[in-house]
């Protein structure tokens, strides 16, 4: 966790706060409901959400990037008001300033580490690739010890080195959020280690707000804050139970 | 070339797309046009393959646009001569080409030239067998293709000597002009009474000859001794016998042959070699030369066919008087 | 890098995927329209031959065998008739008879005897040097002369019948005296030689020395009666050059000599109707057959077959679409956590569906263009194909 990871220098991030207000979410055709009576997390704040599978970890962090949307109440990043914008808004606001790490990384299975790395660039056209952007993708790769790696389709990557490209993935589009769901669950202890150092080290370089869903209570050591499902979530009977997640201060 | 395949290509495109079903229709040429080929264009020239045959279609377009040509062997050529190639595009590209019928020695270059078919004139066709001349060739025999051995029979194909049968021929060209150039037709008959009147004219000429019995040279001369009633002891001379073999046996199977005949006049179609003809004569068979325009071309002197005709019959007849 | 090369991207990972699935395109697409296209041509040849050629006399038999023979020169080669048809036909006056007499081959190509008036008949130009001279002469189709690659001047030996056969006709060297235009008929495929020629090689005519100049025993024996007898040591000349051709002959009645098919050309209808008439009243071992009617009779029973070919090419195309619906829908289904992270990341649902429409999209698109491209090809080659086929296939 000491270990620290250079990052190249850019300008440093716009630090967004998040706040949520009266957030209540239901899956279609479920009984499951997420209900958030407030939810403040500060500007380049590192923080972990813990909980049960199924207690809506994922779901929180789906409903602040923009890819589902709440039935009630607010969700603000920074001045935007997520939970009011369009899907197109909320695909636009999400590709520029929003990284996403997945627990399964979710490389494409056919594109090189370079190809993977700039897929952000591919599939939205309302960011465009820029050759400071490819140069910037090129440094980002180098830095995560992937620059001999750059040809390389995922299948002839070891899993820590997947999860990297997935992690240069979300920075490149150089986003002030950083949303990784479980980013160490399918790594041996060295990798987890190392995943959590690169993440931590562009929060403390860059400043960008990170946020962790995980259920490994092992890796909580280097988070700021952590917000604890375990009593928040809400099942059938949303009334019995609480609606602020149990917190603590690392 | 190129607008058509870039053309197949774009439909080779559409295709796949559009499934067409069978009927799609591509036209390369136009269907021919076979009234065309029935009529075909005229270029106002007749061929004729002897002098006799020349000299009755003459007659015949005289006072038309049409031209006759002669395509014969020129004198003293053999009858194994080919037309070259220049007569051979006359031929080609003429209307009618007037021929005697099968087996004539002067037209044997006609099976060795493509010729079209369909403008042949074969003015004999239509004699009835009886009145054909044919003497079997027993000298080669020989054995090839599917027939087995066989020799060479030689049919007489001088049949213009006997004027009832040029008469004959005269008619049948008549008819074939008048079916290339039916507009002339008129003229063509106007003409062939014309010359029908002058051939009379020569048969009545034949009953002026004496009877009596002759020895020919050649078979060639037949028609004209049929036409006359005159009996004949045919030699096989068509190579003119050489002096050595003659002296070896050659007279002896001469004298042998002509004793049945009781005749004592040879007939000649061509003139015999000096020692021949003075040798003949110590042995009291006088030589008498005629024309039968066996060599199919022109003959000698510029005379025409009526005065070669007249001159025969004079030499026949003189030499039957004595 | 774009969508577009996204997809190239996904198309060159699933290689064989791609290959399979276009060659199913490709298959069910290319071999249906191959069908009706040499069909088509073959319809459209066949029948634009029949219609140029109005009469065919030949022997008692197959009137399908006659005309194909007649207008395809087939290798199948009806009875021979005797050259006599040919002046009977023309003394009615109510046709222009032009003789075939295809029996033998040069180098693969059918030897057609006719006369000039063919070429005439069939409006059949030369490309170069002249049309035929003399015996001996051959004209070549065009793409006779294209494949061999003769041309004005060059010798082309016919076939022999049988190799086995010694005592047989012996081959003749022709002479090329010229090459015809290309007419996309099967006139392009022969070897046309003047009737007397093609009985030259049948050994009706022939040229050899002179035996009475003959002085080697060995070829010449004089018989008791005089009589010359010429040996089997006397071989008639396998070429007819300037040197020799006066002592080509033939021997026998030319109208019993054979010829395979007339084709035989009347002014209008009314004569036409006479000489038909002529030959189903008069003649028993003729048959006089009007190609158009012989054609159309199978042409009717082709299409007949087709329809059966048809629906079974649709059956094929049907199973062949839902399999690859079945290939497509699976292959959606692996791909749709792949999808799922695109959306996460921000791609929009209608790019996602625009990337996959467009890999289904190439795929049919490549087989497409492979397709068009070998029908193309099926169509540049399908007059020879046909061609071949009708000439060889008779055999």
């Amino acid at each position: 966790m000491n270990q620290k990871t250079e990052l190249p220098i850019t300008a440093r991030r716009l630090m967004i706060p998040i706040h949520l207000e009266q957030l209540e979410f239901r899956y279609p055709r479920s009984d499951f409901l997420l209900k958030i009576d407030q939810l403040a997390i500060e500007a380049g704040s590192r923080v972990a959400i813990v909980g049960p599978s199924g207690s809506g970890k994922t779901t929180l962090l789906n409903l602040m990037a923009g890819i589902c949307s709440p039935q009630q109440g607010r969700i603000q990043i920074g001045s935007h008001a997520v939970s009011t914008m369009s899907d197109a808004e909320r695909r636009n606001f999400r590709i520029s300033r929003i990284g996403m790490v997945f627990q399964q990384f979710e490389l494409v299975d056919y594109l090189n580490t370079e190809e993977n790395i700039l897929l952000p660039f591919a599939i939205n056209q309302s960011i465009r690739l820029s050759p400071e952007d490819r140069q910037y993708a090129e440094s980002l790769a180098v830095q995560m010890g992937l620059g001999d790696k750059i040809r390389r389709l995922p299948h002839r990557l070891s899993q820590g080195e997947q999860q990297r490209v997935a992690i240069c993935r979300a920075l490149v589009t150089r986003p002030s959020l950083i949303f990784a769901d479980e980013p160490t669950g399918n790594l041996d202890p060295k990798n987890k280690t190392r995943i959590l150092d690169i993440l931590f080290g562009v929060n403390r370089e860059e400043g960008q707000t990170l946020i962790v869903v995980t259920h490994d209570t092992q890796i909580l050591d280097g988070f700021e804050r952590i917000i604890d499902f375990q009593d928040f979530t809400v099942d059938a009977n949303p009334a019995s139970q609480p609606d602020r997640p149990r917190e603590s201060q690392s | 070339m190129a607008n058509q395949t870039a053309a197949r290509f774009v439909l080779a495109l559409i295709l796949p797309a559009l499934w067409l079903t069978p009927g799609c229709q591509r036209s390369d040429r136009n269907p021919q046009d076979n009234a065309a080929f029935s009529q075909p264009v005229r270029s106002n020239l007749v061929s004729a393959v002897s002098y006799p045959l020349y000299y009755l279609t003459g007659q015949l377009l005289e006072g038309t646009p049409v031209k006759v040509d002669l395509i014969a062997p020129p004198a003293g050529a053999s009858d194994q001569w080919t037309p070259d190639q220049q007569q051979i595009e006359t031929l080609q590209k003429s209307d009618l080409i007037i021929a005697n019928g099968p087996g004539a020695p002067f037209a044997k270059w006609m099976v060795r030239v493509s010729l079209p078919e369909s403008r042949v004139v074969p003015t004999t066709d239509n004699f009835s067998l009886e009145e054909f001349i044919m003497v079997k060739d027993h000298r080669v025999v020989h054995r090839h293709g599917p027939e087995g051995e066989h020799s060479h029979p030689f049919m007489v194909s001088e049949t213009w000597l006997d004027p009832a049968m040029a008469k004959k021929q005269a008619g049948e060209i008549a008819t074939a002009l008048a079916s290339s150039y039916p507009e002339m037709g008129d003229r063509f008959q106007q003409n062939l009474q014309q010359l029908n009147g002058s051939l009379d004219g020569l048969t009545e000429r034949f009953e002026m000859i004496p009877t009596g019995s002759v020895i020919t040279a050649t078979p060639r001369l037949k028609f004209l001794t049929r036409a006359a009633g005159l009996p004949d002891t045919h030699l096989l001379w068509f190579d003119l016998p050489e002096e050595s073999l003659w002296q070896t046996g050659g007279e002896q199977a001469f004298l042998d042959r002509v004793k049945e005949s009781g005749s004592r006049c040879i007939l000649f179609d061509t003139d015999p070699p000096n020692w021949l003809k003075e040798r003949l004569e110590q042995l009291g068979y006088p030589v008498h030369s005629l024309d039968s325009f066996s060599q199919g071309g022109l003959p000698a002197g510029g005379a025409d066919f009526m005065q070669v005709m007249e001159n025969n019959l004079q030499i026949l007849q003189d030499s039957l008087s004595r | 890098m774009s969508w577009t090369k996204l997809v190239i991207r996904y198309i060159q990972f699933h290689k064989l995927k791609t290959v399979v699935l276009v060659a199913s395109i490709f298959l069910t697409t290319f071999l249906p329209i191959t069908i009706l296209i040499l069909l088509s041509e073959f319809n459209e040849k066949i029948i634009s031959r029949a219609q140029s050629t109005p009469m065919v006399i030949g022997a008692e038999g197959s009137p399908l065998d006659l005309t194909l023979h007649a207008i395809y020169f087939s290798s199948k080669q009806p009875d021979p008739i005797r050259f006599a048809t040919i002046e009977e036909i023309r003394q009615t006056g109510w046709a222009r008879p032009v003789p075939i007499y295809s029996r033998y081959t040069a180098r693969q190509f059918p030897i057609v005897g006719t006369s000039l008036d063919y070429f005439q008949f069939r409006n059949l130009p030369l490309a170069e040097g002249e049309s035929l001279s003399r015996l001996g002469d051959c004209v070549l189709g065009s793409e006779v002369a294209r494949q061999l690659q003769l041309g004005p001047g060059d010798r082309l030996l016919s076939d022999p019948e049988n190799i086995l056969d010694l005592a047989g006709h012996y081959p003749l060297k022709m002479l090329v005296r010229g090459v015809l235009e290309p007419s996309s008929t099967p006139d392009d495929w022969g070897v046309f030689v003047d009737l007397k020629t093609s009985w030259v090689i049948e050994g009706l005519g022939h040229g050899h020395q002179n035996l009475e100049e003959e002085t080697d025993d060995l070829k010449v024996e004089v018989r008791s009666d005089g009589t010359l007898q010429a040996t089997a040591a006397v071989l008639p000349y396998m070429e007819i050059t300037d040197n020799n051709i006066d002592s080509f002959h033939f021997h026998g009645e030319t109208a019993d000599f054979p010829i395979t098919a007339v084709i035989a050309v009347a002014p209008d209808e009314k004569n036409e109707t006479l000489l038909m008439g002529h030959f189903q009243v008069v003649d028993n071992e003729t048959q006089l057959v009007q190609p158009v009617v012989v054609i159309d009779e199978l042409m009717s029973l082709v299409f007949q077959v087709k329809k059966f070919f048809d629906l079974n090419a649709v059956l094929i195309a049907l199973a062949t679409l839902f399999l690859l619906i079945l290939v497509l829908v699976l292959s959606q289904r692996l791909r749709m956590r792949e999808m799922q992270t695109m959306f996460k990341l921000g791609c929009s649902r209608g790019t996602i569906l625009r990337l996959q429409f467009s890999e289904i999209a190439i795929l049919f698109l490549v087989s497409s263009v492979l397709v068009a491209l070998a029908v193309w090809g099926v169509w540049l080659m399908a007059g020879n194909v046909v061609q071949s086929l009708l000439i060889g296939s008779q055999g």
